[in-house]
C-alpha cells in the first residue's frame, strides 16, 4: 500500500502542472448563482453548455466559472425547484455574469423544464454522497414535531445510531467520533442538545448539508468516516424577513435582511421549554435554582467588498443547563466563531481563506455549602486557519489545493473538592497539539464517459508540550497496563510525539449509458483525535483525547462501488453501492476502565482493528404530487481487540444488520401536505449474562464464555406522521403561517434501546435466593404527537 | 464519577417519554463456574467462606454448593486457620476459640482452596479502620424525591495518607441494605482513586448514603414512599476496611449490577475481575470467580427517636 500510495502521489504532483501548460487561448464566464428571491448564493447550481456537453456547478459560495473557446453559446443554469434559464452569450473576452433564479410556478402539473442538474447524482464523479436539502428536512415527520438535520441523515442509506437519544450518528460502521461535523467550515465536537434528542443546527439557519460516506475528496480531512457539511444561510440580501415557530420543545425566531445593498446578515435562535414541561414533576420547594433548558444562537453576516472580495463572519452558541436547586449543576455547549474571505485572483481563480475557533466544554458543580463542594469541567478548543483555491482550469479540470493548520488545546478535566473546607485539586493537565495538512485535487472530465476526481492529502499530527508523558508496562492483552513509574516532563511547545499520513483520495466514474453510470472511488482517512467514551451512547461528559506517545491515529481504507440508475425522465433516482472500510487503530477499553480525571487514562486503552462493509440501496422519486424515497442497507461491522472475545472478531455495539427507511410525501392539496415515515433495524449487539455469580447477598452477572456482543437486542420499528395545514397564499400577504401536527412512533411501540440485567427490586431478604430479571429500557414508551406553528413575515 | 444526582437529573428529562418492561429473554448456555466468596473480618465471630458454583442467571434457587473442598487460611506466621464444612453445605466456617480472631490490622493471608484436585490460592491484607464516632438523625421535610422522614449520617475520619479504602455497610433493623444501588464504598474519604480527598472526615454523599434509596423504577415495592428511617428503627453502621483490588472489584460489581440505572450512558457489560487465582487446571470450568478481603471492622449501632 505504501508504495501504491508513492506512486499515486508523484502522479498526481506530476500530472497537474502537465495539464497546466496545455493553455491555449480560452475565454471565461464566471460570477454567482443567486436566489432571486432572498439573495441567497446557490450551492451545486449547475452552469451547463448544451452544444458542447460540458458545464460546471456552483461552489459553497454559489461561484461558478467556466472557460470556453470565443463564440457564442447558449448557457443553461439550472437549480432543483428553480426555474431554469438559457442565456445567449457572445463570448469574445472574459466576462461576469451572475444569474438570479426565480421560484419555479406553483402549479403542479407544471411540466419541469428537464436540466442537467437533475441527472448530477448520474453525471458527476460524486458517490457516497447525499445532500438534503431544507425543504425536505422540514416536511419530515419530527420528533415532537421539532425539524432536525441530525435525525433527518439518519434515514439516509448508510447512516444510523445506536438509539433514540443517543448522540451522534454513525456512518458505515463508524464511531460517533468519526464524523466530522462543521458549522460554516468550524468543527462541532458535540452535535446535540439534549444528549442525543435533538441536534445543535437550528433549522431557520441552516442552507445546505451535505453528507461524505466515502469517495471524500482530498479537500476534507481528520476523521474516518464522514464529513458532514453544514453551511449557513448569508441573511437574505432582498428583504428583512422574519421566521420562527413555535413547537412543543423549542421556540425559534430568525431575523434577516440586508444592510445597505452591500451586507446581509441573519440572527436566529431557539429556546426550549423543557422546564416548564418538567414543572408538574417538580414540586414547589424543589423549583429554586431549578434549570433545565437549552438553547442555540446563530449569527452570521456577510460584505461584499468588491466585485472580488467578499468576507462573511458567522458565529454559534449553544447551551444545555440543568441544574437542581443551587446544590447540583450540570452545563454543556459548542461555541463557534468563522471568519472567511472570499477572494478571485482572476476569473479562473477563486479563493477562500477560513480562519475558526470552536469549542466544547461542559461543568458540573455540587454542593450547596461552601466548605463541601466539587466542580468540574473539561474541554477541547482549538483555533485555526485554512486556505483553498480552486482553478477554473478549463471545462474538463477544476483542480482545488490548499492547506489547514489547526491548534488543539485539550483540557481533560479540571476538578476541584473542598471537603470540611479543606481544598484539594486534582486537575490533569492540558494537552497541546498541532495538526497541519496539504492537499491538491483536480476533478477532471476525460470525455463524455469518464470522468475523474483524483488527489492526494498530506496530513502531519504533533503532540507538544507542556506535559507530562507516562511509560506503561507491556501487560497481557486485554488488560490494564500498568505505568512503569517512567515519567518524562515536556516544555510548552516542545514536540513530545509525531505522526504523519499520505492520504489518497481517487473516484472514477464511468457513463454507461444517457441515465445511466458507474462509479468507484478508494480513500484512506486518518484522524488524530479521539473520543474517550465506553458507553452505549456517547455522552456529554466524553472528553477529546489526542494522538499520544501511546495512542496511535486510527486509520481506515475505504473502497467503494456503485452504480446510478436514472428512469422516466429523471423522477426515480436510484442508487446501489458496496463498501468496504479497513480500520486500524481504533480504539477499545479494558473492561471497568475508568475514563474520568484519571491521569493514566492510556493504560486504560486497548487499540485494535476494525471492519465494515455493506451495500446501500436508495430508490428515489422526485417529481408529482407522490414523492419520497426508500433506503436499504445491508451492513455488517466488526471489531478485533487482543484479549477481548477470546480474540476473535465480535459485531461493534453500532452493528445493525438490516437498516430500512421509507419516507414519502403527497401533496393533497394546495394547502394540505401529508408525510411519512417508517424506519425497521436489527436490534444493536450487546453482551447477555450466561451465569449469576452470588457474593455477599449480591447477584452479579457473568459471562462465562467471555464473548461480547453475544446477542442483539430485538429490531427497532417505528412509524411517524405528519400532516401540513399551509397558510393561504395571497398576493401582498407578508405573514404566511403553517400547522404542522405529527404523531411519532404512531402504533406506540416500546423500541428497546437496551436490554439489563438487575436483582428484582423487591428488596433480598438475607440468605433467601435472590430472583433476578431482565428490563428491557425503551427511551421513547409511547406515541407522541405534537403540534407546532411555523411562520414567515417578509 | 457516576454520580447519583446526574442520573436522577437524566432521568426526571427521560422519564417523561421513557420506560422499563421487565422481559423474557434467552441466555446462552454457560459454563458452570467455581464461585469463592471470602469476605472475612477481624470479629471474634465464626468467619464463614463459601463455596459454590455459578448457575444460570435467571435461576433463583440456591446455586449448588461444593463440598468435600479443604479451605485454609494462612497468616504471614505460618498460623493456619482451618475452615470446615460441618453441615456439608458449602458453607466452610472457622470458630474462634474464646477470644482469638484472626489477626490484627496489618496481618498478611493467604487463602488456599482444593477442591477435586485443583488448587485455588488469594492473598489479602487486613488494612487500618477508623472507628465510627457518631451518626446523626435528622428529620427532614418532604422534598424533590424523598419522603418525610428520618435521615441520618455517620461521622467517621479517614486517616492520613492516600490509598486506604472501605466498605460501609449499613443494617436498619439488623437487615443488611444489600440492593446494588446502596453500597457504599469510599476510597479514603471520596469516591475515587487519585482525586486526593484524604485525611478529612468522609465527604457528604457518602456520610449520607446509610439511607435507605427509593427506587427510581417504574416497579418499586418495598419503598418508593416510604421514609428512610421512623422512630423505633435501629441503626448500625459497619466500616469493613478494604484492599484495594477489592474496593474496584466493588466499583466493578456496583457498575455492573446497576447499569439500568444509567440509561443511556451505561457502560457495556463485561465481566469483573476476580483475586482468585486458579493455579494447576485451565478448564474454564475449573476457573474461579468471586473474591477473598479479610478487613477490620467498626461498628455503631443506635436506635432512632
Amino acid at each position: 500500500m505504501k508504495i501504491f500510495t508513492k506512486i499515486y502521489c508523484l502522479l498526481v504532483l506530476l500530472g497537474l502542472p502537465l495539464l497546466l501548460q496545455a493553455q491555449a487561448e480560452k475565454v471565461t464566464i464566471s460570477g454567482y448563482l443567486i436566489d432571486g428571491e432572498t439573495g441567497e448564493t446557490l450551492i451545486g447550481a449547475s452552469a451547463y453548455v448544451p452544444d458542447l456537453g460540458i458545464g460546471t456547478t456552483s461552489n459553497e459560495y454559489g461561484f461558478y466559472s467556466i472557460s470556453l473557446d470565443p463564440g457564442t453559446y447558449v448557457i443553461e443554469f439550472s437549480y432543483l425547484g428553480f426555474e431554469t434559464q438559457k442565456k445567449e452569450i457572445n463570448l469574445s473576452e472574459n466576462q461576469t455574469l451572475t444569474i438570479e433564479f426565480g421560484e419555479e410556478g406553483i402549479e403542479l402539473d407544471m411540466v419541469v423544464v428537464t436540466s442537467e442538474s437533475e441527472d448530477k447524482n448520474v453525471t458527476n464523479t460524486e458517490m457516497s454522497v447525499n445532500k438534503l436539502n431544507m425543504k425536505t428536512i422540514n416536511k419530515l415527520p419530527a420528533l415532537l414535531g421539532e425539524v432536525d438535520v441530525i435525525r433527518s441523515i439518519q434515514l439516509l442509506p448508510g447512516v444510523s445510531s445506536v438509539g433514540e437519544g443517543a448522540t451522534g450518528f454513525n456512518v458505515r460502521g463508524g464511531g460517533v467520533d468519526q464524523n466530522l461535523v462543521l458549522l460554516d467550515e468550524a468543527p462541532v465536537y458535540n452535535s446535540s442538545h439534549l444528549f442525543g434528542f435533538f441536534s445543535v443546527f437550528n433549522p431557520d439557519a441552516v442552507k445546505d448539508v451535505k453528507l461524505y460516506k466515502g469517495g471524500i475528496p482530498a479537500r476534507y480531512g481528520g476523521r474516518l468516516s464522514s464529513i458532514l457539511d453544514v453551511r449557513m444561510k448569508e441573511g437574505n440580501s432582498k428583504n428583512l424577513a422574519l421566521t420562527g415557530g413555535i413547537g412543543t420543545i423549542f421556540s425559534r425566531l430568525a431575523v434577516e435582511g440586508p444592510i445597505g445593498d452591500k451586507a446581509s446578515f441573519i440572527v436566529a435562535g431557539r429556546r426550549s421549554y423543557i422546564d416548564i414541561l418538567a414543572q408538574p414533576f417538580l414540586k414547589a420547594n424543589d423549583l429554586d435554582g431549578t434549570k433545565l433548558n437549552f438553547y442555540d444562537l446563530t449569527l452570521k453576516t456577510n460584505y461584499k467588498i468588491s466585485d472580488k472580495d467578499r468576507i462573511f463572519l458567522s458565529g454559534y452558541l449553544g447551551r444545555d443547563n440543568f441544574a437542581f436547586g443551587p446544590g447540583a449543576g450540570f452545563d454543556w455547549g459548542n461555541k463557534t466563531a468563522t471568519l472567511r474571505w472570499n477572494h478571485l485572483f482572476s476569473d479562473r481563480l477563486f479563493s477562500n481563506f477560513t480562519a475558526y475557533y470552536s469549542i466544547y466544554d461542559y461543568q458540573i458543580n455540587f454542593g450547596d455549602e461552601v466548605t463541601n463542594t466539587f466542580d468540574w469541567s473539561a474541554d477541547i478548543e482549538n483555533y485555526s486557519f485554512k486556505a483553498d483555491m480552486s482553478y477554473f482550469l478549463n471545462p474538463k479540470n477544476l483542480i482545488t489545493f490548499g492547506g489547514q493548520g489547526i491548534l488543539y488545546e485539550f483540557d481533560p478535566g479540571r476538578a476541584k473538592s473542598v471537603t470540611e473546607g479543606v481544598t484539594n485539586d486534582f486537575s490533569l493537565d492540558p494537552k497541546n497539539a498541532l495538526e497541519s495538512s496539504l492537499f491538491i485535487e483536480n476533478e477532471q472530465t476525460i470525455n463524455s464517459k469518464l470522468s475523474l476526481h483524483y488527489g492526494i492529502r498530506f496530513s502531519h499530527f504533533n503532540y507538544m508540550g507542556e506535559g507530562t508523558t507516562y511509560e506503561f508496562e507491556e501487560t497481557a492483552s486485554g488488560e490494564r497496563k500498568q505505568f512503569t513509574g517512567n515519567l518524562q516532563e515536556f516544555d510548552k511547545w516542545e514536540s513530545i510525539q509525531t505522526y504523519s499520513n499520505l492520504e489518497p483520495r481517487v473516484s472514477v466514474k464511468y457513463q454507461l449509458d444517457e441515465s445511466m453510470s458507474m462509479k468507484l472511488s478508494y480513500n484512506r482517512m486518518a484522524q488524530y483525535i479521539h473520543l474517550i467514551s465506553n458507553s452505549v451512547a456517547a455522552t456529554p461528559l466524553d472528553v477529546w483525547s489526542p494522538s499520544t506517545n501511546n495512542i496511535k491515529p486510527m486509520v481506515v481504507d475505504q473502497v467503494a462501488l456503485g452504480v446510478f440508475k436514472n428512469f422516466r425522465d429523471n423522477n426515480y433516482v436510484t442508487s446501489v453501492e458496496l463498501y468496504y472500510k479497513d480500520f486500524q487503530s481504533l480504539v477499545d477499553y479494558v473492561d471497568g476502565a475508568d475514563l474520568f480525571v484519571n491521569p493514566l487514562l492510556e493504560g486504560e486503552l486497548l487499540e485494535g482493528e476494525g471492519r465494515a462493509y455493506g451495500l446501500e440501496l436508495q430508490v428515489e422519486k422526485k417529481k408529482g404530487k407522490f414523492t419520497g424515497w426508500i433506503s436499504y442497507t445491508l451492513a455488517r461491522t466488526e471489531r478485533l481487540v487482543e484479549g477481548v472475545n477470546n480474540n476473535e472478531w465480535f459485531p461493534s455495539r453500532f452493528d445493525q444488520t438490516h437498516n430500512f427507511s421509507t419516507t414519502a410525501f403527497y401533496q393533497l392539496s394546495k394547502r394540505w401536505d401529508l408525510s411519512a415515515n417508517f424506519v425497521f433495524n436489527t436490534g444493536t449487539p450487546t453482551t447477555f449474562p450466561t451465569d449469576r455469580i452470588e457474593q455477599q447477598d449480591y447477584v452479579i452477572p457473568h459471562n462465562s464464555n467471555e464473548s461480547r456482543n453475544n446477542v442483539r437486542i430485538p429490531a427497532y420499528h417505528r412509524l411517524d406522521l405528519s400532516a401540513t395545514l399551509n397558510g393561504k397564499e395571497k398576493e401582498g400577504k407578508r405573514w404566511n403561517g403553517d400547522w404542522v401536527f405529527s404523531i411519532y412512533n404512531v402504533y406506540n411501540r416500546r423500541n428497546p434501546f437496551s436490554i439489563f440485567f438487575r436483582q428484582n427490586t423487591i428488596r433480598p431478604i438475607n440468605s433467601e435466593p435472590i430472583t433476578t430479571e431482565a428490563v428491557k429500557f425503551s427511551v421513547i414508551g409511547s406515541f407522541i404527537p405534537a403540534v407546532a406553528y411555523n411562520f414567515t413575515f417578509k | 464519577m457516576k454520580l447519583f444526582k446526574i442520573a436522577l437529573l437524566t432521568y426526571i428529562v427521560f422519564n417523561v417519554f421513557a420506560c422499563q418492561d421487565v422481559v423474557d429473554v434467552d441466555l446462552e448456555d454457560g459454563v458452570r463456574q467455581v464461585v469463592v466468596d471470602a469476605w472475612l473480618t477481624n470479629d471474634i465471630e465464626p468467619q464463614i467462606i463459601k463455596l459454590k458454583r455459578t448457575s444460570p442467571y435467571f435461576d433463583a434457587t440456591a446455586s449448588p454448593a461444593i463440598t468435600g473442598a479443604t479451605v485454609t487460611v494462612t497468616n504471614q506466621n505460618g498460623n493456619v486457620f482451618n475452615f470446615l464444612d460441618e453441615n456439608n453445605d458449602g458453607n466452610y466456617v472457622w470458630n474462634p476459640d474464646g477470644f482469638n480472631n484472626l489477626g490484627d490490622v496489618g496481618s498478611g493471608y493467604q487463602l488456599d482452596i482444593e477442591s477435586n484436585g485443583v488448587m485455588y490460592q488469594a492473598f489479602s491484607l487486613m488494612n487500618r479502620v477508623p472507628p465510627v464516632d457518631s451518626i446523626v438523625m435528622t428529620f427532614e421535610e418532604e422534598s424533590l424525591g424523598q419522603p418525610e422522614g428520618f435521615y441520618g449520617e455517620f461521622f467517621a475520619q479517614d486517616f492520613v495518607g492516600p490509598g486506604d479504602a472501605y466498605w460501609i455497610k449499613t443494617y436498619k433493623n439488623n437487615q443488611f441494605l444489600n440492593k446494588p444501588s446502596e453500597m457504599n464504598i469510599a476510597f479514603d474519604a471520596s469516591f475515587t482513586a487519585g482525586n486526593g480527598v484524604d485525611g478529612t472526615a468522609f465527604i457528604a454523599p457518602i456520610r449520607g448514603n446509610i439511607n435507605r434509596f427509593p427506587d427510581t423504577g417504574d416497579d418499586a415495592v418495598d419503598d418508593g414512599e416510604l421514609p428512610p428511617y421512623v422512630a423505633g428503627d435501629s441503626i448500625r453502621v459497619e466500616i469493613h476496611s478494604l484492599n484495594l483490588d477489592a474496593f474496584f472489584y466493588l466499583v466493578q460489581i456496583r457498575t455492573q449490577m446497576t447499569l439500568g440505572d444509567a440509561a443511556l450512558f451505561a457502560e457495556p457489560p463485561a465481566n469483573v475481575a476476580t483475586n482468585i487465582q486458579t493455579l494447576n487446571s485451565d478448564k474454564t470450568e475449573d476457573q474461579a470467580v468471586g473474591f477473598f478481603n479479610v478487613a477490620a471492622k467498626t461498628f455503631l449501632e443506635r436506635s432512632v427517636e
